[in-house]
This record gives structure tokens, sequence and C-alpha cells, in this order.
């Protein structure tokens, strides 16, 4: 009878799966309109160049001719009163004196029975314009199919828990492991699941970015170095700089005719998973328990720093490398704690190049900082590094990590060093003045309701759980309550004690007193 | 002072309601889902800040109706009392808010049918008599032109419906959506706790009924249901889905829904932290 009923869901899931696949390879069609205006110079003016066009839903790119010999001097978008609120996504696009014509998507999610196209006419220059072709795309059904894959997947994986469950395969601590990660993942997410975007602080350049790399993807680079339509089609090369591996997913999505907001949010939710498991696997495996992994992965995933970062300025190298911190503090846990003659100890090396890699890869401060804390965490375990088999580990981990991203650092250090780049010119920038007050360690969000570029004085502060764990954890060392801790597993506890007195002097330089 | 005697009324019909349902085995499971409905984002909303006072003593009958088809389907003595107490809720339910009428009977018919529980459709039948004026009102909305001088209805609800994330604000009124709030949260954590963690199954029809509604409402509260289509079938529906004003109302019938399945498990994990059960 089960089997029956999962054959039942298989064929219904591939007749579905079929249907989008024919429709996503339907023919698409192309409508033509009038819409000849010439436009007054010196009269600003909003004109419907088109009006009571009727579409389907459906993905569409509005292609209007016009003639100027202003740049910027105008703008076109679409309109229909008669479509609900978010039943019509659209950006609008500015008028260019070479260009001559628009190229601009719409969404409908709904049918449009007085679609408008408006032009806004600024007042200057010389303006008219001609006919309007939309062409169809095939981007709803590409939408529909993606999304039909992702449930299809969740579906499986489901079935897959289900079966490992039945068999007595998950056990309780896993499935507690489970639900305790997907909720922290889910609360960190809630935002994102709301289809809004919060205005924070660098999201449009980040924005950008995804549409720079899908361009370059459709253009035929891989890997992507140029983004071909910033500068007004003449290109950028955004990405020599600021690596954009992890941003494939959001570019695929958008090649899939997902809007550009929808594709962000989607990425974002998929960081906030990636985030509270890899972090719950690395702090499970340092402290040999469930409990303390989840504990851990909440106090990560969920921490004041995190949520700023990602909400409120959008920083996504940042909050992307800090996928990747927990590995580095599992790999510098099992690199300086284990005993380098087991034969677990060959393969210590792994999380932490794959830790190294992401962060590089993600965001080159993140990585800058983090060399500095790996040096320092050497000074203090210098007898133990120079142990051939410990030396080895961190070579490897270094040498792949950066084997791995050579594809990056390579045309990265070659315009560094060779071209004169504007990053050069900024090494005078101070930083003091942007460092947290003392009084803001217990303080959470400090402006509420602002977003913050990146290089605004701190809007969010330290969070009093964090100051309490951590004054919790200072009064049981110091009132040496951590004995049996310490004799059940010395390495454990002096590498505890080390990334306090790590933890306690970064916080130290992160405040504005730090000379 | 109308208000007040309303919150009253809901506090003891709320109690009376998940006695019903708990029995006395489980007192905290009772508590739990009655603090729950009380304490419901979406009622206290109605209530305070859009002072709904119809909306309010609605939701106040709704706890005294389900209780007397409750007690209607396990009694053995004593049936008719509880039909005719179940019609003059839902009359008093209809005269309030015709959308909780609506859901109210017609999920009891679902009841009725699905649990063979033939003696609750005499409390629906019996309430409709009772709500007969507001029947004839509504059949006048619906197939006359009468209101349309009023331009209260006609207009698309699907822009008030909620998105996914809309479900899990707090007490956030973002658009007249407020979500299911903190009690409920952790309500339904514990109730996917008990059942995919611990593996235990809900042994009452309640306790599978209710979570059931509780999605289908949630279904019609989506801001991508497509109540346009059900409105371009024909002028009577698009004045009666005009007339509901909002999805939102669903969304929040659900939660009071999922106070029932909420409150057993949080019932049930206390009495697991404490001892007291096995």
């Amino acid at each position: 009878m089960k089997k029956k009923r999962i054959s039942v869901t298989t064929g219904i899931f591939m007749a579905i799966f079929l249907v989008l696949l024919i429709l996503c390879l339907k023919p698409c069609k192309t409508y033509e309109y009038e819409g000849e205006w010439t436009f007054v110079p010196g009269e600003e003016t909003v004109e419907a160049v088109c009006e009571g066009i009727t579409l389907k839903p459906g993905v569409y790119r509005m292609e209007l001719e016009y003639w100027t010999d202003k740049d910027l001097g105008a703008y076109a978008t679409v309109s229909d009163p008669t479509v609900i609120t978010g039943g019509l996504l659209t950006n609008y696009e500015y008028f260019y004196g070479q260009l001559g014509r628009t190229d601009f998507e719409i969404w409908l999610f709904e049918t449009a029975d007085d679609l408008h196209l408006e032009v806004h006419y600024l007042g200057e220059g010389d303006l008219s314009t001609g006919r309007l072709l939309i062409h169809e795309t095939r981007g709803l059904w590409t939408m529909l199919m993606t999304i039909f894959l992702f449930v299809w997947a969740a579906v499986l994986t489901v079935r897959h828990l289900r079966r490992l469950n039945a068999e007595g395969k998950l056990p309780g601590e896993k499935r507690a492991a489970i639900f305790w990660v997907a909720g922290i993942a889910l609360l960190s997410s809630i935002p994102f699941l709301s289809g809004l975007s919060i205005p924070a602080g660098d999201l449009v350049y980040h924005l950008m970015r995804i549409e720079g790399l899908k361009d370059g993807l459709l253009s035929g680079q891989i890997p992507v170095r140029i983004e071909p339509k910033w500068l007004y089609d003449h290109g950028y090369a955004s990405g020599v700089f600021y690596c954009d591996a992890f941003l494939l997913f959001p570019a695929l999505l958008r090649m899939a005719y997902f809007p550009v907001t929808m594709s962000y949010n989607a990425y974002c939710i998929l960081v906030n998973v990636a985030t509270a498991w890899i972090s719950y696997e690395c702090f499970r495996r340092i402290f040999r328990g469930s409990s303390a992994g989840v504990a851990c992965s909440a106090l990560y995933t969920l921490s004041l720093n995190r949520i700023y970062k990602m909400y409120e300025v959008a920083v996504v190298g940042e909050y992307t490398a800090m996928i990747f911190l927990p590995l580095i503090a599992y790999g510098l846990y099992r690199t300086f704690t284990e005993d380098p003659k087991t034969k677990e100890y060959r393969n210590c090396w792994v999380p932490f190049s794959i830790g190294l890699a992401g962060i590089l890869q993600s965001h080159v401060l993140t990585c800058e900082m983090t060399a500095g804390i790996i040096l320092v965490f050497c000074l203090c375990y210098v007898r133990k590094v120079f142990v051939p088999e410990t030396f080895l580990a961190l070579f490897k981990a270094a040498s792949v990590a950066i084997l791995l991203s050579l594809w990056f650092l390579v045309p990265f250090l070659d315009y560094y060093l060779t071209q004169d780049v504007h990053v050069k010119h900024v090494a005078g920038r101070t930083i003091q003045a942007d460092g947290l007050r003392i009084r803001d360690l217990l303080a959470s969000f400090i402006k509420v309701g602002r977003n913050a570029p990146a290089r605004a004085p701190h809007f969010c502060g330290f969070g009093g759980i964090l100051v309490l764990c951590l004054a919790a954890f200072l009064g049981l060392w110091i009132t040496r309550r951590f004995r049996k801790a310490q004799e059940d597993d010395v390495r454990l506890y002096a590498f505890g004690k080390l990334m306090t007195l790590m933890g306690v002097m970064l916080l130290v330089m992160s405040l504005s007193v730090f000379p | 002072m109308t208000m007040g005697l309303i919150q009253v009324a809901t506090m003891v019909f709320t109690k009376l309601f998940f006695d019903a349902c708990f029995g006395k085995k489980e007192p905290r499971a009772a508590f739990f889902g009655a603090f729950l409905y009380v304490t419901c984002p979406y009622r206290w909303f109605m209530a305070y800040h859009q002072g709904d006072l119809s909306m309010t003593l609605g939701w106040a009958l709704l706890p005294l109706y389900a209780w007397a088809v409750l007690r209607l389907s396990s009694a053995e003595k004593g049936k008719w009392f509880y039909v005719l107490a179940g019609a003059a809720a839902l009359a008093g339910i209809g005269y309030a808010h015709f959308v909780l009428f609506g859901t109210a009977a017609a999920f009891t018919c679902l009841w009725a049918i699905c649990r063979k529980k033939p003696m609750a459709l005499f409390s629906v039948a019996g309430g409709s008599v009772l709500f007969l004026l507001g029947l004839h009102q509504l059949g006048r909305l619906a197939f006359s032109d009468v209101y349309d001088v009023w331009d209260l209805v006609g207009y698309s609800i699907m822009p008030k419906g909620y998105r996914l994330g809309d479900y899990f604000n707090v007490y956030a009124f973002r658009e007249g959506h407020p979500g299911m709030g903190l009690g409920l949260m952790i309500g339904l954590g514990a109730m996917l706790w008990l059942r995919f963690v611990e593996g235990r199954k809900a042994e009452k029809d309640v306790l599978r009924f209710f979570p059931w509604v509780a999605a289908l409402l949630c279904v019609l509260s989506f801001r991508a249901f497509p109540w346009e289509w059900v409105q371009r079938m024909g002028a009577p529906f698009l004045r009666l889905v005009g007339a509901i004003g909002t999805p939102a109302t669903f969304w929040g019938l659900a939660c009071g829904c999922l106070c029932v399945p909420a409150g057993r498990a949080l019932g049930m994990l206390v009495d697991g932290l404490d001892g007291t059960k096995a």
C-alpha cells in the first residue's frame, strides 16, 4: 500500500515535471504596439505612450524604440491600475542617447487588462518614442519549474528521513538536532519570507553584483571577471576584488527569471541554513555533545552582529564568510589539541582548508583578520607548530585553500600590483572613531529603524547575553570551578581558555578607546 | 464596559471549551490552550487596535459553540440542550460576523460528516434558523444591488493576504497582519517536537481535526490564494468575497484552531518536565 502510494506520488511529480518542461520549451511570441510620441523640451511631463495593453501572466521584455540626444533625460516604466499590489513587478529604465531602445523586464503574476507604458520626461533634450515590442519569455515557466524542483527535493529529503527513522537509523538526538537547527535557521530568516526587501546600506551594490554575474554568465564568461553591463555597458571588473563565487546561486535564480530581490532573499535564507548547520556540526564535534552544538549554533547564528550585518548593512561578503568561521575554529581545535600520532589527525586539515577557502572567496578583509587570529594561535602553540605532523597539517590547509582560490587570487593580485586602483589611496583612513563605546558592550541595536552604510558609526552593540556568558565563564575560571572539566579534557579546557582570551582581546580592539 | 464584559465572557467560554476538550486528566493542557486563545494576537488586534466589537463578540462565542458541538458528540444524555446551546451560540456568531458564522458552520458540517456525528448538523440548522434575518440580509447583499450604493464591496481582497513571513510576526501589525505571536510559536514548536522528535501521535479526533482546519484556513489567508478567480465567477461572489474584507480573518481563525493542539503539546511537555506524567 505504501509502495503504491509512493509510485502514485512519483507519477504525479513526473507528470508535472513533463508539463512544465514542455511549457519551458514553448516558442515565445512578440507583440507590437504603436508608441509614437514627441516630447516638448522644457516641459517635465509623464506620458502613457502605450495604453490598454492586455497580457497574460508571465515575464516579458519591454523594448521601446526612442530617439534622444540627452543621457538620463527620461525613463520608462510600466503600470496597470487593475493589477493588485505585487501583481506587477518592474524596474524603470533610463534613456541614453546612444542606445536607442529599452531592454527591461516586467513580471506579471495576474492578467493585466490595462497595462500602460509610461515615459517620465525630465524636460531636457529632444525625445521622441517609436514602436513598442513586448517579447514573451519563458520566465514564468522556468520560475515554476525551479520552485517545483525545490519542492520535489524537499519531499524526497523528508521521505528519506522518514525511511531512516523507520529503520532506526535516525536516533532521537539527531532528530532533535534537525528540529533545533531548522528552527534556528527559520527564526533568523523570517524577514526574508515576507516578500519584501529591507533597504539596507549596501543592498543595491550587491543586487548589482548579482545582476552583473547573471549578465556575465549569459554573455559566455566562465568565470565572470567583468560585469558587462555596468557603466553604461562599458563593463566593470567588480568581481576581481570582491569574489562572486557564492553569488552563483542567486545569479542562477536570476537566469531562471526570478526577480533580483527574490533571488537575493533566497540566497540569504540559504546562508542562514548553512550557518546554522555548519556551526552546529563544528561545535558538536568540539564539545562532543549535541546540546552544546545546538546552543552554540543558536548563539552564533542569531548573534547580534551577524543579524545586524545581514539586515541593516547587507554586507554580503561578511555574512557569507561567517558561514566558514566555525570551520576555522574547528580546524584550530583539531590541529592543536588532537594527538598528532593518531590516524584521524591526518585529515584534520580538511575543515581548516575548506574554511579558509570559503572565507577567502567571500570577503578578503575577513580573511585578513582570520589570518591574523590564526597567527596568534600559532604563536601561543608555537612548540606544537614545529611538530612535523602539525606543521604539515597547517601547510596542507593553507596551500589547498590557496589552490582552491587561485582562480580569484591571480587576477586579484595582478590588478592590485599592476593597476593604480582606488584602494591603494585609502591607507590613511582612520577607524578608531568607528569603534564601540564601552557602554555599547551591553547594548543591542543602538539606532533602531535606520539602515547603515558600511562606514557608519556602530549601529549595533555587542549584546547583553554574550557579555553575561563571558562574565560567567571568567567567573567560573577565576574561582577554579572548571576543575572537573580540566581533568576530563585538559586540551579542550586549554583551548577554551585561549579562545576566551582571544575573544576578549578582539572585543577590546573593537572599542573606540583602543589606540 | 461592553468590551470588558465581552473579554470576561471570552475567558469563561474558553475555559468551558478547553476543559471539555482535555477533561480533568490534562488540566495544564486546558490552561495553556485557554491562555493561548485569550492572548491570541489577532483577537487582541481586533479588540484593542481595531476596536471591532462585533468580531470580538464573535471570538467570545466561538469557544461556546465549539463546547456545545464537542459535548454533543460525546454526551449520552441531554443532547438537545447542547443542540440548543450550539444553535444559539452559532446564531450569535452570525449576528456578530458572517464570516465567522460561515466558517464555523462549514467546518461543523465537515466534522459531522467525517466523524459520523449527525447531531452536530442539528446545531447548524438551528443556528441558521435563528440567524435567518442575517442570512436574508446576506442574500440581499449577494443577489441584489441594494448595497452597491455604499461602495463597500466589489474590490479584490488578495492584496490584503498574508505573505509567508507575516505568519511568524509576534505582535507586529504591519498592514493589519498580526502574526501568530510568541506563545503560539512556542506551542507549535512543542507540537512539532512531540510529533517528529518524540514520535507521539494525536490520540483524540479533536486533536487531529483542528490542525487540518487551521491548515486550510491558513491557505485561505495566503496572499497567493486566488480570491480574484472566485470573485470573477459572478456578481454574487464578487460582493460576498468583497464583504469578507480581508483574508486576515481566516488566519485569525487558524490561530484560534491551533490553540487546541498547541495547548495540548505545551501541557504534555510541562507534565513531562516535572515528572507528573510517564
